[in-house]
């Protein structure tokens, strides 16, 4: 646990972190440290985690997917308790494999506030610190190599040829959960330019529009997941 | 596997029986043998017509009817031999058929040759005694059958000798007109013997036809199917003969006064060859009764089926077949009951199969049938063809499952194995080299960038971040996480999904968890077919479906390839067959040149 650095505790973002892997944690503890976050505690299972997360209520639960005993989505079933029962918190789950399976079910939390990445994207810091910071601050995000995985699946027919290329990379960071201004900032255009785009987008490919970003972002998945 | 009878064993035979059965079993030449036995018994029976003896002064019808009765005797036994090889029966009448012949040179001279044909006379008097009271075995049973038959040797032996001693003359033709062997015996104790042997005749005669009435009543229906003919015959033959004979006080039908008594002696003694060889053609078809019985059991005849069958194959509903169990280290019926060993009596007979020295079969059955020693070995051949395919076909059906279930076993220690190695890839070394990587990163953010150290550390960061990546496909292809955590559906989307060829994923029916070794075989089915579309058709376009019907999961990969595929090319389609025959499934390929090829796997729902 780290001391608070300074004063406006209240804007400072606090951290749970949730990983058996003791130096993975201990890692991401210092990253996240460095960026300025205060890792409130550390838990070892999911058991401790929850408890942890009641006692500090922190802004981000940053959680490993496999812990034990099982080893298989304990991170998963404590991320929605979390999001059920303590609904300021958000939560980042990191996983060794990415499933779409797994990003569905945790996009239908009935709010956003969720990220879902793999977890050998801690290494790349800048893009990790910006990632807990988006799920903190109420976004979805979604591992861009899940996305491109789904983007890049070979179809005969394939209705993401209608679309213009422009068109293709609005939409693959609307998967990844970015929202019209991230996208607008990251391409460069403005959200005004880049709320055409998503309309042009979800009507080409018939999906509904719908105001909840990480809704948004479930849906394009499971667009792109099923076609 | 040797077969022993209780209570007697069945190659008991007596001394004469076993000459004629060794008789028998020289080396034959077939027709040539044939052929000179009819030839000496023409020779006979032409010395016989033509010589000057007693017959020669009968009429014509008399003496052709004698040789006739002769030759038909030598006939008789030529085809009893052929057809019924192991039986003495054959070789017995073509002996009383020579000697038959030769006691037609009675009267003749020298007189040497007069008395060898008054002994002969006696030779097959005697051996049909011996044929009659053995039938069919060749065996005599009891005490009683052997002093009836030594009684009768003994008998015909005097009576002929009375008789030759007797006649003061003879009636061959050209010859000297006295009885060389006319003895002149005071007539008083001719007196004495003559009714003496007449009783001996009586009691002989009856006698036998009571012993042979019970036995008969005894036997089974299909043996008094064989004793019929000959004991009818013989005992027919026997009543004239001694009826006529010793009533009106004539010696031989050569010498008979009235010609009407020697035509009834000769259709009797013609009855006999005939008689005899009925019988003995029946015995045959008792046994080919039983060999029918092996071929129509056929494949797999179970104990129950086999029991019915030889009870219904020889007329023995009570017959029953214990068979020893290895596994309850008891004899069991056919029920399947343990059973007990019944003792032997008068009435049941208990044959015991063995295999290797230890019983493990016996045959309780009506003992009549032993009276056969053939049909017994025919049985006991039956039941031990039964028997041994019945456990040939268990121990092979056994071998079998074992092979199938060490086959699963491997499999799913493969799979564990590929299982483990995801896992300890995932939570070990990913993690270490992660921690490291971040470590790394932890270093260079206190590095002012620009620096060449920060430079190096960057270039560290990301060499790391590639080989995390390495290791998550290498996992990733050794036993996909997602296929322990989400089952084959998702699974295979993640193969259509990384698949270079446009993969069309159809899944039908419930998206229910399947056994863990039938998702592992379908998933790597579904994998290799893949890469061998990938890699051998040059298609353009797969389209995978996973149909579950009923206890049956349907896998089909199917491309728009150039086709071709065979077996044992590199494809991997051993690979992919053995996979879904593991757990209890096939694969089918079909695969035309040209195209386009298709695999499919069935594999039920449980697996193995």
């Amino acid at each position: 646990m780290q001391p608070p650095e300074g004063g406006a505790a209240a804007l400072r973002m606090t951290v749970v972190l949730a990983d058996d892997a003791v130096i993975v944690r201990e890692g991401v503890a210092r990253i996240l440290a460095d960026a300025g976050m205060d890792v409130v505690a550390q838990a070892g299972n999911a058991e401790e985690l929850l408890v942890a997360v009641e006692r500090y209520q922190p802004s981000i639960a940053v959680v490993d997917i496999r812990m034990p005993p099982t080893f298989t989505r304990e991170g998963l079933d404590a991320a929605r308790v979390i999001r059920d029962r303590f609904p300021s918190v958000t939560v980042l789950l990191l996983s060794s494999y990415i499933e779409v399976q797994d990003a569905m079910d945790l996009l239908g939390s009935p709010a956003g506030g969720v990220g879902y990445l793999l977890k050998e994207s801690a290494a790349d810091v800048g893009e990790f610190i910006a990632s807990v910071r988006a799920v903190a601050l109420g976004g979805a995000i979604v591992d861009p190599t899940l996305v491109a995985e789904l983007l890049g699946r070979q179809r005969r027919v394939d209705p993401l040829s209608e679309l213009t290329p422009r068109e293709r990379e609005v939409l693959a960071l609307m998967a990844r959960g970015k929202s019209n201004a991230g996208i607008g900032h990251e391409l460069w255009v403005s959200e005004g330019a880049v709320e055409k785009y998503v309309k042009s987008i979800l009507s080409k490919l018939e999906i509904g529009p719908d105001a909840d970003a990480h809704r948004r972002v479930r849906a394009v998945l499971a667009y792109l997941d099923s076609r | 596997m040797g077969v022993r009878a209780a209570p007697a064993a069945v190659t008991d035979y007596d001394p004469l029986s076993r000459f004629a059965v060794r008789l028998n079993s020289l080396p034959a030449a077939g027709v040539s043998v044939v052929l000179a036995v009819l030839f000496v018994a023409g020779v006979l029976a032409y010395a016989a017509a033509t010589l000057p003896t007693n017959l020669a002064a009968a009429p014509m019808p008399i003496r052709v009817a004698s040789i006739g009765v002769g030759t038909l005797f030598v006939i008789a036994g030529v085809i009893g031999v052929r057809q019924r090889p192991r039986s003495p029966v054959g070789a017995l009448l073509v002996v009383v058929g020579f000697a038959y012949l030769v006691g037609r040179l009675q009267g003749a001279d020298p007189p040497g040759l007069g008395l060898a044909a008054n002994l002969a006379n006696s030779v097959w008097q005697g051996i049909i005694f011996y044929i009659t009271y053995s039938f069919p075995t060749g065996r005599l049973r009891s005490p009683v059958d052997r002093w009836i038959v030594i009684g009768g040797l003994g008998y015909t032996l005097v009576n002929n000798l009375f008789v030759l001693v007797t006649s003061p003359t003879r009636a061959a033709p050209g010859l000297n007109p006295d009885n060389p062997w006319f003895l002149a015996l005071p007539q008083t104790s001719v007196e004495l013997v003559r009714p003496i042997l007449l009783v001996i005749g009586y009691a002989l005669i009856f006698g036998g036809t009571a012993w042979l009435t019970r036995r008969w009543l005894a036997s089974s229906p299909p043996m008094r199917r064989v004793l019929t003919p000959v004991y009818v015959s013989a005992l027919a033959t026997g009543l004239v003969a001694v009826l006529l004979r010793a009533t009106l006080g004539v010696v031989s039908p050569s010498t008979d006064p009235t010609q009407a008594i020697s035509v009834a002696l000769l259709i009797a003694y013609g009855f006999l060859p005939i008689g005899f060889l009925v019988g003995l053609l029946r015995a045959q078809i008792a046994r080919a009764a039983v060999a029918d019985l092996v071929i129509e059991l056929g494949d797999l005849p179970t104990p129950p089926r086999l029991r019915i069958a030889l009870a219904a194959a020889l007329h023995d509903p009570t017959l029953d077949v214990i068979t020893w169990s290895g596994e309850r280290n008891a004899f069991v019926d056919t029920a399947g009951e343990i059973a007990q060993v019944p003792i032997p009596d008068s009435d049941r007979a208990v044959t015991v199969l063995e295999r290797a020295g230890d019983p493990s079969a016996i045959l309780v059955h009506d003992s009549a049938i032993l009276d056969d020693p053939g049909l017994v070995t025919a049985v006991a051949t039956a039941v031990r063809l039964t028997l041994d395919n019945e456990r040939l076909e268990t121990e092979v059906g056994r071998q079998l499952d074992e092979v199938r279930a060490s086959r699963a076993r491997v499999a799913a220690a493969a799979d564990d194995a590929r299982r483990r190695i995801e896992r300890d890839i995932h939570d070990g070394t990913q993690q270490r080299l992660l921690g490291v990587a971040l470590g790394l990163q932890d270093v260079r953010g206190r590095l002012n960038s620009g620096t060449p150290e920060a430079a190096a550390l960057d270039e560290m960061t990301d060499q790391l971040q590639s080989a995390l990546t390495e290791l998550r496909q290498l996992a990733q292809g050794v036993h996909p996480a997602v296929l322990t955590q989400h089952g084959l559906g998702p699974a295979l989307r993640g193969l259509a999904r990384r698949s270079p060829i446009p993969v069309e994923l159809v899944l039908s029916g419930p998206e229910e968890r399947l056994a863990q070794s039938v998702e592992a075989a379908l998933y790597f089915i579904a994998s290799a077919a893949l890469s061998n579309a990938q890699a051998h058709s040059r298609a353009s376009q797969v389209v995978m479906r996973v149909d579950t019907n009923g206890n049956e999961v349907q896998l089909s990969v199917r491309d728009d390839g150039q086709g071709g595929a065979r077996e044992g090319r590199g494809t991997g389609i051993t690979g992919m067959r053995d996979r879904a025959e593991t757990v209890g499934g096939r694969l089918a390929i079909d695969s035309p040149r040209g195209g386009p090829t298709e695999v499919r796997a069935f594999v039920p729902v449980e697996g193995r």
